[in-house]
């Protein structure tokens, strides 16, 4: 029986290289960086469809015009030394009820599987919701604080609007984590609860260093910690972006 | 090309599958087993819903959860309960998962027509869905699986809820599909998948028992099929020495089906076996427990 030989030309350096880059340029997918991902994401999907839940919009604007409110009623109820306290506190209130209005919608309700399957799963969704609401959020918690600082001498409009943003994407990390580690109710339910307890107790108990803290570090200090936090945030999101279904169904 | 190799899941102590190896190439493969048999697992395993506990699954070489994007771009899944938004049209939430699944709304919208036609809903286009029958959803649930030209098409129960005409219908388009791409279909019916599964895929104790043509399973039990004619009265012994496949009453007189291993007697006829006496002795033990 004759044996085929295959014979191997000699390829010069050159040819080597440039038939390297074709297999790496055809078999390598390009990694895509986060905002080019949620570009092409916006582009292929839309804000229509990423916010298609008309009970989600009927929802948002009832949580805006509450908020505005609080934010306008506060001062009549408190003492103006405990505003910031309170800033720090209701800050994130508005983008942790949106995005848990939205987390346990898109994952409890039964069209779950058929969304899971698709291009742009659930998860991937629940994130870019998260990006926008936390911009939503920011723009609405200047607009809340400027108020403030308007009405009352003895708030300082950079110092409230850092620790508002502070303590908005603070808990956005939490509630990221949270969701990471073990993506059911109770844990993000639990977080919430968490969060606005531990601020009340530490508020109310007087406690020093919580107070200090929110009153009198420099504002410098205050706009670095803010910017190592978003730092994390945005992390955060890109994992839950590209969040896979490791453990099983969502329990 | 999909490679399922050496996968088991576990959920805590339960085990749903156990050490499974199988391949998949263009062609309609039928997944038939009984309710609690492991089928939705492997299914929901193969839409990347669920992870395997251990094992891997490979599409074209490649770990199926690690292609992410890009292997869900080519998947078309309709799972077991299709949900749905009540008040949307088909029209309105075919357009909403063409969009997740990264369609164009002006290519979305030629294929949305195409489909609805092609599951006899285009009449229905524009009414909301919360006025639709079991059936009428099912369509709009395969319509949705092939809005993206799936080159893998993975339906779990897809037949439940439709009648013997939209089955009918069903199948062809099935047939038709499964010509240039993978087509796997869950089912514990067997007529939705004997004459149009190239291959037929059996698990019993979470473990693969069959994967061969339908006439290869069918060959496992030759010369084992009888049907005779018996009195009422005779029965409740007969169902003792044999296993029993149907009954039906005839002028005062039992016709009866049953597989026998060993020596027959003069008065059986032996019968060509059929998927459906494969099916029903393979989970004898199972679905005498659903009974």
């Amino acid at each position: 029986m004759n044996k085929e030989r295959f014979k191997v030309p000699d390829l010069d350096e050159q040819t080597i290289r440039i038939q390297i880059d074709k297999i790496v340029s055809v078999g390598v997918k390009p990694k895509q960086s986060f905002p080019s991902y949620l570009k092409s994401m916006m582009q292929q999907v839309g804000l229509r469809h990423i916010f298609s839940d008309r009970l989600e919009i009927t929802f948002i604007t009832l949580l805006v015009t509450m908020m505005i409110g609080l934010m306008v009623l506060l001062p009549y109820y408190s003492e103006i030394h405990d505003m910031y306290g309170y800033i720090f506190l209701l800050s994130p209130i508005l983008f942790l009820v949106l995005s848990i209005f939205t987390y346990v919608r898109k994952t409890q309700n039964h069209t779950y599987d058929v969304e899971m399957a698709c291009k742009y799963n659930v998860y991937q969704i629940i994130a870019f919701r998260m990006l926008v609401f936390s911009v939503f959020s920011i723009v609405l918690n200047m607009i809340a604080v400027a108020i403030l600082a308007i009405q009352y001498d003895e708030i300082q409009f950079m110092r409230a609007f850092l620790l508002s943003i502070t303590a908005l994407f603070l808990f956005s990390i939490l509630l990221l984590f949270a969701l990471m580690k073990r993506r059911t109710t109770v844990i993000v339910v639990s977080t919430v609860i968490g969060w606005t307890l531990g601020n009340l107790v530490l508020q109310s108990m007087n406690v020093n260093l919580y107070n200090d803290l929110l009153m009198k570090t420099p504002i410098v200090v205050n706009a670095v910690v803010l910017l190592v936090i978003v730092i994390t945030y945005v992390w955060y999101l890109k994992k839950l972006l590209q969040f896979k279904q490791r453990e099983g169904v969502f329990e | 090309m999909i490679v399922v190799k050496d996968v088991s899941k576990q959920y805590g102590d339960f085990t749903a599958l156990q050490n499974v190896d199988l391949e998949f190439g263009n062609g309609l493969y039928g997944l038939l087993a009984p309710n609690g048999a492991g089928k939705t697992t492997l299914i929901k395993m193969l839409a990347t819903l669920i992870s395997p506990t251990k094992g891997e699954i490979f599409y074209n070489g490649k770990n199926i959860n690690d292609m992410d994007d890009q292997y869900r771009e080519r998947l078309g899944y309709l799972p077991q309960q299709f949900g749905y938004y009540k008040n949307y049209s088909p029209k309105q939430y075919l357009l909403y998962l063409a969009a997740l699944k990264g369609i164009g709304k002006k290519e979305a919208l030629n294929k949305i027509d195409e489909l609805l036609e092609k599951v006899a809903l285009s009449d229905v286009v524009n009414k909301k869905m919360k006025k639709f029958s079991g059936g009428m959803i099912q369509r709009v649930g395969i319509a949705q699986a092939l809005l993206n030209d799936p080159e893998i098409l993975i339906l779990d129960e897809p037949t439940a809820g439709l009648d013997p005409k939209e089955r009918a219908r069903f199948r062809h388009l099935l047939t038709d599909l499964a010509r240039d791409r993978l087509v796997i279909i869950s089912t514990h019916i067997v007529s939705d998948i004997e004459s149009i599964a190239n291959e037929i895929i059996m698990i019993r104790n979470k473990q693969l028992l069959y994967k061969d043509s339908v006439a290869d399973i069918c060959a496992t039990l030759n010369g084992c099929v009888f049907e005779t004619t018996i009195d009422y009265g005779q029965l409740e012994d007969f169902r003792k020495n044999n296993i029993l496949l149907s009954e039906k009453q005839e002028y005062g007189q039992m016709t009866v089906r049953f597989i026998h291993k060993g020596n027959s007697e003069d008065e059986w006829t032996s019968v060509p076996p059929q998927l459906e006496d494969v099916f029903l002795y393979e989970y004898r033990d199972e679905l005498e427990g659903e009974n």
